[in-house]
């Protein structure tokens, strides 16, 4: 049923037999044969329901971040990680890349933590948060104008302040897809060929390297840290990707910060005591911290 | 023309393949010469702290002669294994006895409260770790190179350069790791109270 026959009134001599609507502009019809005024209610209507769904996930996502501080005491909202800020995270690690135009972190918690060195438990910071960041993305029409877009892109990341500073960074990434099939295998090879073939390892001490990734470390990361990003410098370690689990208790993202942080504790407790020990307990690193 | 450049093809390209296979030989048996260098100078610093560290547990613990005597017969067999014309499987073995003989005197310590409260003991036995950590790392680094210099070396073609330029086959140097067998001794100030698995909480 067309809504702008309610519209019409009776035709007129000078009118002829065409019927005249009162509101010419908002009764039109689109091409498809809709009247336009039901178009910018359906487009009011969505963007209503956009925004009230958005105001309730980030009002569910603040719930949960609450709860998630309320288990620990001590623990605490951040949006500077571990005293780290954005600035400073921003393209120094595969987890933080710097993007294109915006960048930061959201949804981050820290606290105090025991973490496992060696065997020995040792009081640290950690934080969990997600950084976000933008990429750009240009695109050609057939009349040859580009438009560029923004699309805003977000990793998982897990970080701990430690007692102590790793010489020389470390970083424990994904094999490209050539390197997979040992074409361009580069960084640090172990004695696994299934490790080389998973994880390219860039450090510039090959000793101190080769000291972290001892056999029983190697098979951990195979059997549950593919697909992750890991950094350590100076006295970080940060650990990028989703987790595999999840607390359910929790909503979205917010529901992913526990096992972030479980992820990261446990890939700490297993750095081999020899790797500790060749660095051994020194004062606090600088590299991270704003000049 | 055409002449030419399928000469170039056919001479040029497979000239260039044996340069780059070659160089690449050159690079895997420098990079093993210079890890071997480096294990061999921390077995030489593992040879030097060994006197120190009898002559301070005899000092408390005099009565165990014959562990002491192991020690330092053990020393001395590593030290004659040492130079290059010896088989690396026997300064191996010899590096294994030595291994096994500063494991048993550790292990003599512990019945001995003031040899551990030795802090010249403690010294030597803090550097002792370090070193042989350092010795295993390197070993492994070794190995890693000596494999994929050794595969290159047998596979088609590489091997025909490696025969042609006399690139012989090099051996893994295979000791017991020492460093697995310590204690994790890492140092650091331990935590005030509560364990790891206390402080979970917020990963319910």
């Amino acid at each position: 049923m067309r809504v702008v026959a309610a519209l019409t009134v009776p035709p007129t001599p000078s009118a002829g037999t065409r019927p005249v609507t009162l509101l010419p502009d908002l009764a039109q019809s689109s091409p498809g044969g809709v009247p336009a005024t039901l178009i910018v209610l359906v487009v009011l209507a969505t963007v209503g329901v956009v925004a009230w769904a958005s105001f309730r996930q980030r009002a569910r996502l603040r719930e949960g971040l609450a709860t998630l501080i309320g288990r620990s005491p001590g623990w605490r909202l951040t949006v500077h990680p571990c005293d780290v800020t954005p600035e400073l995270l921003a393209g120094r690690t595969a987890a933080t890349p710097r993007g294109d135009r915006r960048y930061g972190v959201r949804h981050g918690v820290e606290g105090p933590t025991t973490v496992t060195l060696g065997g020995e438990p040792v009081e640290a910071r950690i934080a969990m948060f997600e950084w976000t960041y933008e990429e750009r993305r240009t695109s050609r029409s057939n009349q040859g104008t580009r438009t560029t877009t923004y699309h805003t892109r977000t990793e998982l990341v897990a970080l701990c302040r430690l007692p102590t500073v790793v010489p020389r960074a470390i970083r424990i990434g994904a094999e490209s897809v050539l390197g997979r099939v040992g074409l361009t295998r580069g960084g640090q090879q172990v004695e696994s060929s299934e490790f080389n073939r998973r994880f390219r390892v860039e450090g510039r001490d090959p000793r101190l390297t080769v000291q972290l990734l001892d056999p029983t470390f190697q098979q951990l990361l195979l059997d549950a840290y593919q697909g992750r990003t890991i950094h350590l410098d100076d006295d970080l370690v940060v650990l990028g990707g989703r987790p595999d689990h999840r607390d359910e208790s929790l909503p979205g993202i917010v529901g992913l910060l526990p096992a972030a942080r479980q992820d990261l504790e446990r890939l700490v407790r297993s750095v081999p005591a020899q790797f500790w020990r060749a660095i051994g307990p020194s004062s606090q690193g600088d590299a991270w911290r704003p000049s | 023309m055409e002449t030419i450049l399928t000469l170039l093809v056919l001479v040029g390209l497979p000239l260039l393949l044996v340069i780059w296979s070659y160089n690449r030989f050159v690079g895997q048996a420098t990079s093993i010469d210079a890890t071997w260098a480096t294990i061999d100078t921390e077995l030489q610093r593992r040879h030097d702290l060994v006197p120190n560290l009898v002559a301070t547990v005899q000092g408390y613990a005099a009565h165990e002669q014959q562990v002491l005597a192991q020690v330092t017969e053990a020393r001395a067999a590593a030290i004659r294994a040492a130079p290059e014309d010896v088989p690396l499987e026997q300064q191996a073995r010899a590096e294994d006895a030595l291994t096994s003989g500063l494991s048993s005197l550790l292990a003599v310590s512990e019945s001995y409260p003031e040899l551990k409260a030795d802090s010249v003991f403690r010294d030597l036995q803090r550097q002792l770790i370090e070193t042989e950590d350092r010795i295993s790392a390197s070993r492994r680094l070794y190995n890693i190179e000596v494999a994929s210099y050794e595969r290159r070396r047998r596979s088609v073609p590489s091997n025909l350069i490696a025969g042609a330029f006399g690139f012989g086959p090099r051996t893994m140097f295979e000791i017991q790791d020492a460093a697995a067998q310590h204690a994790a001794q890492v140092g650091f100030p331990r935590a005030s109270g509560g364990s790891a698995a206390d402080a979970d909480g917020a990963a319910r």
